[in-house]
């Protein structure tokens, strides 16, 4: 079975095997016979699962689950089933590969409208979180284990209860990215006039952005920013490459325009902000600036702007008496030049939760007249959409005691808010507090009923990230505990006659997504929906109305009164609370893959750490590792330092999303101390109904003591060494050390086709480190914990370099993503005394684990420093057989005592020669590897170097392609481009306007 | 052993206390006609050998053909190895990588001529486990691995004149004659 | 006869006050034949418990995993190998001066050889220990070998160096057991012939039926000859093979084309500084000062100063050849040892070796018995810092900064280093009881010589 995706043919889902055959029904409901096929199956599912988990035992331990039909699932075959991720709120398209019935590797849609195939750390290590052993397995009441009908049955008592007490019934829950469940939990609410609250934790598309609009445009919504239309992107304090409300979407789109850039010109990215971001890692220029700063020159760019175009005067007066700019005020100049110049191709963003600076913003993009090319109103973003306002009106009416019912979705407020203990104590309080989730979070911990929920790969749902994008998803499996969709659950609880959620999301499709459809049509439709994952083509946006441009007073009002603001001071010390490439906010802490995954900047695993810019640093009189606390107001956090360049001398950051009370030990893996101290969210602060993330007034003082970081690179300049490249423009050529061509000792070896070769875009590659954990994934690499992680045993086939080059206060950041070179004349195989790696016919550097007898010799004698040797049984760690299922089958987990190392994923390569080979094609470069197809940024090429034409063959030509240490003679089968950094500033094809 | 003809006669021992003057009992004996067949030292002495007329041994010989077979050997294994019978590519490396075959084939070339020295002296000399108890028949004093040096004289019938036999050996000064110490 | 030979016969004589063929026996047999003293007990039980140490350090490795050292992705090798090459030098001393020095009919040999080349068998045991136990999977040790299987063709690697090490090593002890023994058979006839019971049973047999007839003696001393013909190129090339670990790499401090001479000197340098160490316990021990005389160990001494130039010169032209060669990579290791994390294991190693035996070039200091014994103990520290400085400072900041790492020693490689020392000193002590430490019949012979010279001196 070949594992080249083809996500055209129709994957059959469990009973859409019967939906074709819908015609042929009674018409009413198309396939009605099929759902009462599906309900059947899920009763029985659901009480067998029960029953089983009952007595301890997992049914889908068994390789095929006994109540799949048998020709749904060919033993050892790969199934790839399309559809969306629920990691995060993103709701990115995703393809599961499916082994058994179990899925083993996720990877992103390529037909997917805004991630288009790309898909993030988070979202690969998604699949390890619905194996997690310590996911909550039945529903409970407190405290003790209950069936689905008495937890039914307790709540709706409770609920008849609160609704003659008069009191409110408030839904809590992250932004409900699904129409369908967004219908859902509305109409339950209607039940009982209750009220949705929206909330998403971390930063990111803060509240003011909306606010902001719904000044401006009369409705609080997120634009949908499109960075590949944007030659000049200015990024106040925001961070949406790497932890934004939609990572891959925006990388997608930002990488497509500087892929672009030999035919239009070179983008220019500038990057104002305090603590260095991977957005600010990746920009052209980046300024160092506080968040009163920011602020500050957001209306100074937005006056200087507003005076020099039309339209502008009214807020150009409202911004009289504007602060001096200080030292920025050339540079600020210039970049109002630059902006204007590329009016209409520029775009402004940022990331501060205040009303001034996101009001500056919104109004610079309206009038450089970016709306409507990079910035679309009209299809907005609905990735966030709730108020910080209503979350303060709910935690005051939770004081003040008129709420009666609480459901907590998906979200764990008790550790992820500002006011965490107030919160618990409340919800001890409430006559019904439910918890809908699938982990042990506090919040469960302190509601009453927990109603335990699907994991996402388990559940059906829809997604509408933007409006006219629709994707759907389906059970990848059947669930592994006995859980129920959260919406599900609503239903349940509302009392409405469907209370199958699957069949509730067809109807709502129906009716909304397929209006006027027939029956018979539906059926068709909805099973190609489902194959495909979305639905084909744009749908109808719904009354994408010219927006109301909002009257001026409020706007000048907000403007003037930001204005006023208090000028920033230098010396004094803010904390700013970020979110972190691998946690983001947090909810998937528990997961050792994300916790195992280096962040990018800090290059620190496991343990978090306060971001401290070195002249801070050395005033405290702290190096890494040393605990710090750093009070804001009450609260305080104490963490290891970590001395950062790029850092805002008076900003110190700090990741939220750590010191989670439910991250119990992560099996198989020491985790480090989860000690609560390490809980960031506790400095986030409710101030005049907004969440303040940034710019808190901090003190920080050496708390004794250290943290040691697990750092997995200590060393981070390049100490002169010419092992990566960054060039002034796409045509400079990179002089890197070369050997004089035919210089080859060894004399010549046949190349058969195909000799496989790398290409690796360092323009493009953000250093996200989703091929990370795609290589994981797909590779079954062991995690090993914090400790071992500090020996700089890490075990990544792939590891992403990250060097600092220039100003030691703000270097240039640069990601080099560092594997196997697999290289033709390799070091390593000619010292092993056993032949345990050899090369193969397609220029593949074998490893072959179970000749190895472990001298360490290759590694010692391989100049990249990319072979991983087993110091212990780690595969022995992962115990829980739950969590084992999650090992993919094609590859081999290796023992203790032997050298792994990537493969090119030589399972795949070799999947492919041989479908390739069944179907009598000659070619089989179409193959792609795990980190390859997960980049979002598609920054790497992979296929057969003898072809002379196609994509790998347009890399190696560019003028920027090096090969790391190709002086050696060792002939590397990588090869980088090295990255641009644009200082001239941007040329795009609207470049020589004005 | 000493291995001796099968002659008929008496075996004859002079028993010394200093190899020099065993050196001269031998030289004069000799130079009297009589048989010496043997001498036995704690350590080697010199001008023994042509004192007796021991001819040149042919030992090394032995350590040549050692020191080829092993060498040869090997290398032909190697390259059989590396060429024949398992062509790899390993580090794109030719398969008959010569240099790299020298190291090997030379160790097995030192340990095999080793083995054929050694193996050569230990079984032309008789060398081989055994008791004392054979050995005492041997030795005509018990200390001439201490510091005793014995010169065998053989006695045949009708050449041999001990009259002036006993008087030469007295004027050697030994320590003392055993006279018919073996009987052959 | 070359010089050293020519000055000492004439102007004193190796062995002191002539004792007496019988004496000579009597005393070194003796030892053998009487109980142990407590001196032998206490060293005995010192060192039988450092092995005790050693044994379970081992069992601690193989049970848990190469993880229980201090090694990480960057750092490959460290105790292990280090200790490895270290042994593996101290391995040379012993033939060379048993090989060596009788090709070049060097006298003053005979009292020292036996112990010499006994200690050259148990160090070279003790490095052979390394090469097992560093393998993430040592039960599998045997996969190193060309042996015929049943997994299809396949062989070893025979252009890895550590399969050349493989044979290098195992020639060299088998061809040094050989020589050891050919040079004890006649020395166990003696004992054969003092002994009574099962003793002299067990000398009867390892004797092979020793008599000392001439013919016997005219083949055997060809043999000792051949012997030492061969063992005088295997020993210059087992420590060129075990560089040829590191030469042969692509790591920069590795790949260096000086390595097989600097190798070798370092063996002999390291060699002698323990045959000295050894041999001023042994010969007060067993009171043969007048066989092992102050003239022997200051041979060795001026050996030491010698070679120690030697390396010296080895460091000082590696230093030179990185700067000359312009390779960044290359300078910047050796700027690394000397001025990096363990520069003080490079300057250790620096003082040590080159600077510490510069006191004999004083006749007063090598006559210095206290003097002689500690320089060669630096000596020895010096050179095992050698290796380390090889094997570790170059590994931990090789080509890419990003994987730089750092790497400190575990207890468990700590125990193993002390274990080797204590099988080490465990077999010596067992040798001294059961076997002549000091050749006797070569003594003998060479106190034969002396008389003769001293009748011609006189006449």
């Amino acid at each position: 079975m070949t594992r080249e995706r083809d996500t055209k043919t129709p994957w059959m889902d469990l009973d859409t095997s019967l939906a074709p055959r819908g015609p042929e029904r009674s018409d009413e409901g198309g396939a009605t016979p099929a759902f009462f096929a599906r309900r059947d199956f899920l009763k029985l599912a659901g009480i067998s699962a029960t029953a089983l988990a009952a007595c301890e035992r997992l049914p889908v331990r068994h390789a095929i689950p006994l109540l799949v039909p048998a020709e749904d699932v060919t033993p050892g075959v790969a199934v790839h089933y399309a559809g969306t991720c629920t990691a995060c709120p993103a709701a990115c398209g995703l393809v599961a590969t499916v082994r058994d019935g179990r899925p083993v590797k996720l990877e992103g849609h390529k037909g997917h409208a805004l991630s288009q195939g790309g898909l993030c750390a988070v979202g690969q290590a998604d699949l390890r979180a619905l194996y997690d052993g310590h996911r909550l397995q039945r529903p409970s009441l407190g405290g003790k284990d209950v069936t689905w009908a008495e937890l039914d049955a307790a709540v709706k008592t409770k609920l008849d209860e609160v609704q003659a007490a008069g009191k409110k019934v408030v839904v809590l829950s992250s932004t409900l990215v699904s129409p369908s469940a967004r219908q859902a939990v509305l109409s339950f609410l209607a039940a009982y006039n209750g009220t949705l609250i929206e909330h998403d934790p971390g930063p990111g598309a803060p509240s003011a952005l909306r606010e902001a609009y719904q000044i401006l445009s009369g409705r609080a919504l997120a634009p949908w920013f499109d960075a590949s239309k944007a030659d000049l992107l200015v990024s106040l304090g925001d961070d949406p490459l790497g932890t934004g409300p939609d990572p891959v979407a925006f990388t997608a789109s930002w990488a497509a325009r500087r892929r672009a850039a030999e035919s239009q010109g070179a983008p220019r990215h500038v990057q104002i902000e305090g603590s260095l971001s991977l957005t600010g890692a990746n920009a052209d220029e980046r300024w160092l600036a506080t968040s009163a700063e920011r602020r500050l020159i957001a209306l100074s760019l937005l006056s200087q702007v507003a005076h020099r175009s039309q339209g502008g005067q009214a807020v150009a007066d409202a911004l009289k008496g504007l602060a001096p700019l200080g030292e920025f005020a050339s540079r600020v100049e210039a970049l109002a030049g630059e902006l204007l110049k590329h009016r209409g191709h520029g775009l402004v963003v940022s990331g501060a939760n205040d009303l001034g600076e996101q009001l500056a913003v919104a109004l610079l993009n309206r009038l450089l007249g970016n709306e409507g090319k990079t910035v679309d109103l009209t299809r907005p973003s609905l990735l966030r959409r709730g108020l910080d306002r209503e979350l303060a009106g709910l935690l005051t009416s939770l004081a003040s005691g008129d709420v009666g019912a609480l459901f907590v979705l998906g979200l764990d407020p008790v550790e992820q808010g500002p006011d965490g203990e107030a919160l618990k104590a409340a919800l001890g309080k409430l006559p019904l507090a439910v918890a809908i989730t699938d982990r042990p979070t506090a919040t469960a911990a302190a509601c009453r009923v927990v109603a335990a929920a699907h994991h996402g790969l388990e559940s059906w749902g829809d997604f509408e990230p933007r409006p006219g994008v629709l994707t759907l998803s389906q059970p990848m499996t059947r669930p592994l505990f006995a859980t129920r969709s959260a919406f599900e659950s609503f239903l349940h609880w509302s009392g409405v006659p469907t209370t199958d959620y699957r069949l509730y999301l067809m109807e709502r499709w129906r009716k909304d997504v397929f209006p006027g459809a027939q029956a018979a049509d539906f059926g068709a439709l909805w099973t190609a929906a489902v194959a495909s994952g979305s639905v084909s083509g744009a749908v109808a946006v719904a009354a994408a109305s010219a927006l109301p441009s909002g009257s001026a007073g409020p706007v000048t009002e907000a403007l003037a009164t930001a204005a006023r603001a208090t000028p920033p001071s230098h010396d004094a010390l803010e904390a700013e609370l970020i979110a972190e490439v691998a946690l983001r906010d947090g909810r998937r802490a528990h997961i050792p893959w994300l916790r195992e995954l280096p962040d990018p900047l800090t290059r620190a695993s496991w343990v978090p750490c306060v971001r401290v810019a070195p002249k801070r640093a050395a005033k405290l009189g702290v190096k890494d590792g040393d605990l710090i606390t750093v009070e804001a107001g009450k609260a305080s956090v104490t963490m290891g330092v970590r001395i950062m360049p790029g850092q805002h001398e008076s900003v110190l950051a700090i990741p939220v999303g750590y010191g989670r009370t439910d991250e119990v030990k992560l099996a198989g893996v020491e985790a480090p101390p989860s000690a609560s101290a390490q809980n960031a969210y506790r400095l986030a602060k409710l101030e005049g109904g907004r969440l303040l993330l940034s710019g808190l007034p901090a003190s920080a003082r050496p708390s004794g003591g250290r943290s040691p970081l697990p750092l997995m690179q200590v060393q981070s300049e390049t100490a002169g060494r010419p092992v990566i490249h960054q060039v002034a423009s796409y045509q400079e050529k990179v002089h890197g050390e070369h050997l004089p061509e035919g210089r080859d000792l060894f004399g010549p070896k046949p190349q058969p086709s195909p000799q496989w070769h790398m290409a690796i875009d360092l323009d493009a590659c953000t250093g996200c480190s989703a091929c990370v954990v795609a290589c994981q994934a797909e590779n079954n690499i062991a995690s090993v914990g914090a400790e071992e992680m500090g020996r700089h045993r890490d075990m990544h086939w792939l590891r992403i370099d990250r060097y600092y080059v220039g100003d030691a206060d703000n270097p240039d950041v640069l990601f080099e993503p560092m594997l196997c070179q697999q290289c033709g004349h390799a070091p390593c195989e000619t010292v092993c005394p056993v032949a345990a790696t050899v090369h193969s016919t397609d220029g593949l550097n074998q490893q072959v684990y179970n000749r190895c007898v472990g001298t360490r010799y290759c590694a010692n004698n391989c100049p990249y420093k990319t072979r991983r040797f087993n110091w212990f049984n780690n595969e022995k760690k992962l115990t829980d057989p739950v969590e084992r299922l999650v090992l993919n089958p094609d590859v081999v987990v290796r023992s203790r005592g032997v050298m792994e190392k990537c493969t090119f994923c030589v399972q795949r390569l070799q999947a492919s020669r041989i479908a390739a080979q069944k179907e009598g094609r000659q070619e089989w470069a179409s193959v792609e590897t795990a980190c390859q197809e997960s980049c979002p940024a598609r920054a790497i090429s992979f296929g057969d170097q003898n072809q002379a034409e196609g994509a790998l063959a347009a890399q190696r030509k560019k003028p920027r392609a090096f090969q790391v240490l190709a002086e050696l003679g060792v002939e590397p089968r990588v090869t980088y481009l090295a990255r641009v950094r644009n200082r001239q500033g941007a040329t795009g094809h609207h470049g020589e306007e004005a | 052993m000493p291995r001796l003809e099968a002659e008929r006669g008496r075996l004859h021992a002079l028993i010394f206390e200093d190899p020099e003057k065993t050196l001269a009992a031998v030289r004069q004996l000799k130079g009297e006609g009589f048989e010496v067949r043997d001498v036995y030292s704690p350590f080697p002495i010199h001008g023994m050998d042509e004192a007796l007329g021991l001819r040149e041994t042919r030992l090394a010989y032995a350590t040549l053909i050692g020191g080829l077979l092993g060498g040869l050997g090997k290398l032909a294994f190697q390259t059989w190895v590396h060429v024949v019978d398992w062509p790899y590519n390993i580090g794109g490396k030719p398969d008959l990588a010569f240099p790299a075959l020298v190291p090997v084939t030379f160790e097995l070339a030192v340990l095999f001529a080793a083995f054929a020295t050694i193996g050569t002296l230990f079984v032309g000399r008789r060398l081989w486990p055994r008791w004392r108890s054979e050995k005492a028949a041997d030795q005509p004093h018990p200390r001439v691995t201490d510091d005793r040096f014995a010169v065998m004289v053989l006695e045949r019938d009708g050449s041999f004149a001990p009259g002036h036999f006993r008087r030469l050996s007295a004027g050697l000064g030994p320590e003392e004659v055993i006279e018919g110490w073996r009987v052959l | 006869m070359s010089a050293i030979g020519h000055s000492l016969s004439a102007s004193q004589p190796l062995i002191l006050g002539d004792p007496g063929y019988g004496a000579i026996t009597h005393d070194v047999a003796g030892s053998l034949e009487g109980r142990p003293g407590t001196a032998w007990w206490a060293a005995f039980l010192v060192a039988a418990s450092a092995l005790g140490v050693g044994v379970v350090a081992i069992g601690y490795t193989i049970a848990v995993g190469i993880g229980t050292w201090g090694l990480n992705r960057t750092v490959g090798w460290g105790f292990d190998i280090t200790n490895f090459v270290f042994w593996v030098g101290i391995g040379h001393a012993g033939t060379l001066i048993s090989a060596i020095l009788l090709l070049l009919r060097q006298r003053w040999r005979t009292s020292i050889a036996r112990a010499a080349e006994a200690m050259t068998i148990f160090a070279v045991m003790c490095a052979a220990l390394f090469p097992f136990i560093h393998m993430g999977r040592p039960w599998l040790a045997f996969w190193m070998g060309p042996y015929p299987n049943t997994r299809g063709s396949l062989w070893v690697n025979f252009r890895s160096p550590l399969v050349w090490d493989v044979f290098a090593i195992s020639t060299y002890f088998t061809v040094s057991l050989l020589f050891w023994y050919l040079g004890m058979v006649p020395d166990f006839g003696t004992l054969r012939d003092r002994t009574r019971g099962l003793k002299q049973r067990i000398y009867g047999w390892l004797s092979l039926g020793w008599d000392g007839s001439a013919r016997t003696w005219q083949r055997y001393e060809k043999a000792c000859l051949l012997m030492a013909g061969l063992a005088t190129p295997l020993v210059v090339s087992v420590h060129t093979i075990v560089s040829f670990d590191f030469a042969t790499s692509v790591i920069p401090g590795w790949h260096t084309t000086i390595f097989p001479p600097y190798f070798v000197a370092g063996a002999v340098f390291s060699g002698f500084a323990m045959v000295i160490t050894l041999l001023m316990v042994t010969r007060k021990v067993m009171h043969i000062e007048y066989l092992i005389t102050d003239k022997h160990l200051e041979q060795m001494a001026k050996v030491l100063l010698t070679t120690g130039m030697l390396v010296g010169f080895a460091y000082t032209t590696e230093l030179f050849t990185a700067w000359y060669s312009g390779n960044m990579y290359e300078r910047f290791t050796f700027m690394n040892r000397a001025m990096g994390p363990y520069a003080w294991a490079y300057w250790l190693m620096f003082c040590c070796n080159v600077f510490v035996p510069q006191v004999f070039w004083s006749k007063r200091l090598r006559h210095s018995a206290a003097v002689l014994f500690v320089g060669s103990l630096l000596v020895n520290v010096g050179m095992w810092f050698e290796r380390f400085n090889i094997v570790v400072t170059s590994l931990h900041r090789d080509y890419l900064p990003s994987s730089w790492s750092h790497y400190v020693p575990t207890l468990t490689e700590v125990g193993i280093l002390v274990g080797s020392f204590g099988l080490f000193f465990t077999c010596f002590l067992l040798f001294v009881r059961v076997a002549p430490v000091v050749a006797f019949h070569e003594v003998k012979h060479t106190l034969a010589q002396q008389r003769e010279e001293a009748r011609h001196a006189a006449a």
